[in-house]
């Protein structure tokens, strides 16, 4: 809103010393904008008080290198009013509730970020609504029997197959090491099937 | 084992209401279901429980060819993927490279057990003019480094993509499409264009059916399905209309071509998607009323379509 008028009222005195034009209906054109613009920039003030360092806030370099380190330029220009990154589930579903409360009158879009490979912006990452970014749920455990493992939403095929491969294991995953585990997975295709065709 | 999603045994899930369940085979089923293939529809998943195998090295690699040897790439394509008895520790893509430096043929193979040259795949690596090839024995996280250093992360690329049946003169008119797609945007800065097939063959799919269910809508009877990917790269904001513009177009008129062959199978790979696709419409209307009840069930308020709106929505496929 300010830019807006900071332009208009630099536009208008040009034109002011020139014609005298009433200011007004510009300023109203400024607000009727302003209204218009879907985006609600969210106020991560009490997030940060609940969760602490696990609210990135614009500018910090944990938030910056968050919001950089998608596939495609399209993701990265995103900025989020502020990126939530859950240390464990039990945080994710703390924050789930949270921004849920019926307290909050301005509810936030939120955006669910794990590899953050989707090309498409907007597909893992939000203007001025809130990322969440589940890299931080990235561990990787082996049961005992060796016969199963347990794969952290946020990890990428490049942990898993470099975890698994010190026991000569693997599991069917994507093609790709940098790749998210949780898109893929949830999306639904293989990339690279063992006993299988690759796809 | 037919795909990745058909392999979880189980998933951790934080929902709406921010409780944290399971979704096995014993619990809470339709879910588990459900996000083989729903995507973030559903929830938030924290876990992925996947069975292990025994994997030691494999062989393989990426191979380049002269674009003159396309139509013998295509045709070994279409052999490989319509085998009736395929052998199944092996694995194919390919497709055309173009960036305004070259044009070249590529295939990616791989064979899960360490045999050099294996008889499935050696006529990829017998297709001449040959430019050069990265085949070797490697591990599995090797082959899976070198796909990923094939992309520069923070570029402006996008991924495309559409289906086709398995048809040796259909893929090579899409080559055609291709070629008159990209003659009026070949000078756009940067730009570089994949179009690369991928087969889900039938044996494939019979795989994927006997793994307790999908929501992918496919049976072994769609088989051989033919994933095609467009994947785009350019530099300059200002051409982002006209690529994404001219690779819509092109998906556009192979849609038209195959489906007026009888060559357009409905399934859609999301992975590979483009915001505006109509992904999950390819999975069918059966699978998308179980999506829908399904997410009604554990999201009854829609606070995976209305809050967390990013991603393909099942509220949106209509």
């Amino acid at each position: 809103m300010l830019d807006c008028i900071e332009d208009i009222i630099q536009i208008v005195t040009m034109i002011f010393v020139v014609h005298r034009l009433n200011l007004l209906p510009l300023l109203a054109l400024c607000f009727v904008i302003h209204q218009a613009q879907k985006t609600t920039t969210v106020d991560c003030t009490n997030l940060v008080k609940s969760f602490n360092d696990r609210i990135l806030l614009p500018g910090s370099p944990q938030y910056v290198a968050s919001d950089g380190s998608y596939f495609a330029a399209f993701e990265n220009k995103l900025s989020p009013s502020c990126i939530f990154q859950p240390q464990s589930v039990h945080d994710l579903s703390e924050f789930v509730r949270a921004i849920q409360d019926p307290a909050i009158t301005d509810k936030p879009q939120v955006a669910l970020r794990g590899g953050g490979h989707t090309a498409w912006a907007g597909s893992a990452n939000i203007e001025n609504g809130i990322t969440i970014d589940l890299s931080n749920l990235d561990a990787i455990a082996i049961s005992h029997d060796q016969k199963i493992a347990s794969i952290g939403g946020g990890a990428r095929w490049a942990t898993v197959y470099a975890t698994l491969e010190t026991q000569n294991l693997a599991v069917a995953g994507g093609r790709v090491s940098k790749v998210g585990v949780g898109g893929l997975t949830t999306g639904g295709l293989c990339l690279d099937e063992y006993e299988s065709v690759q796809c | 084992m037919g795909f990745v999603c058909d392999n979880v045994l189980n998933y951790e899930v934080v929902l709406a209401s921010g409780e944290i369940v399971q979704a096995n085979a014993a619990t809470n089923r339709d879910l588990w279901i459900a996000l083989r293939g729903g995507s973030n529809n559903f929830g938030i998943v924290t876990k992925f429980d996947f069975p292990t195998f025994s994997q030691g090295q494999m062989w393989g690699g990426a191979i380049f060819y002269s674009p003159d040897a396309v139509p013998a790439i295509f045709k070994d394509f279409v052999d490989f993927a319509g085998d009736p008895a395929p052998d199944k520790k092996a694995h194919l893509i390919a497709g055309i490279s173009f960036s305004a430096m070259q044009t070249v043929g590529v295939t990616n193979i791989y064979h899960t057990t360490n045999i050099e040259k294996p008889p499935s795949l050696a006529p990829f690596t017998d297709i001449q003019p040959q430019l050069s090839n990265t085949l070797r024995s490697d591990s599995l996280l090797g082959f899976a480094n070198e796909q990923s250093n094939f992309t520069t992360d923070g570029a402006r690329q996008w991924f495309f993509t559409t289906s086709i049946g398995l048809n040796l003169e259909l893929m090579n008119d899409i080559q055609r499409l291709f070629s008159q797609a990209l003659d009026p945007i070949k000078d756009i800065p940067g730009l570089m264009l994949y179009l690369i097939f991928q087969p889900l063959t039938e044996a494939f799919l019979q795989k994927s059916s006997e793994m307790g269910g999908n929501s992918l809508g496919l049976s072994p009877t769609d088989g051989p399905v033919v994933i095609v990917l467009l994947n785009s790269v350019h530099v300059n904001p200002a051409d982002d209309d006209t690529v994404r513009n001219t690779v819509l177009d092109l998906i556009d008129s192979i849609d038209k071509l195959s489906a007026s062959r009888g060559l357009d199978p409905r399934y859609r790979f999301t992975n590979y998607g483009y915001k505006t696709q109509k992904i999950l419409q390819g999975y069918g209307p059966e699978s998308l009323a179980h999506l829908r009840a399904t997410a009604f069930k554990y999201d009854p308020n829609g606070f995976f379509q209305e809050v967390v709106s990013t991603g393909f929505k099942i509220s949106h496929a209509h």
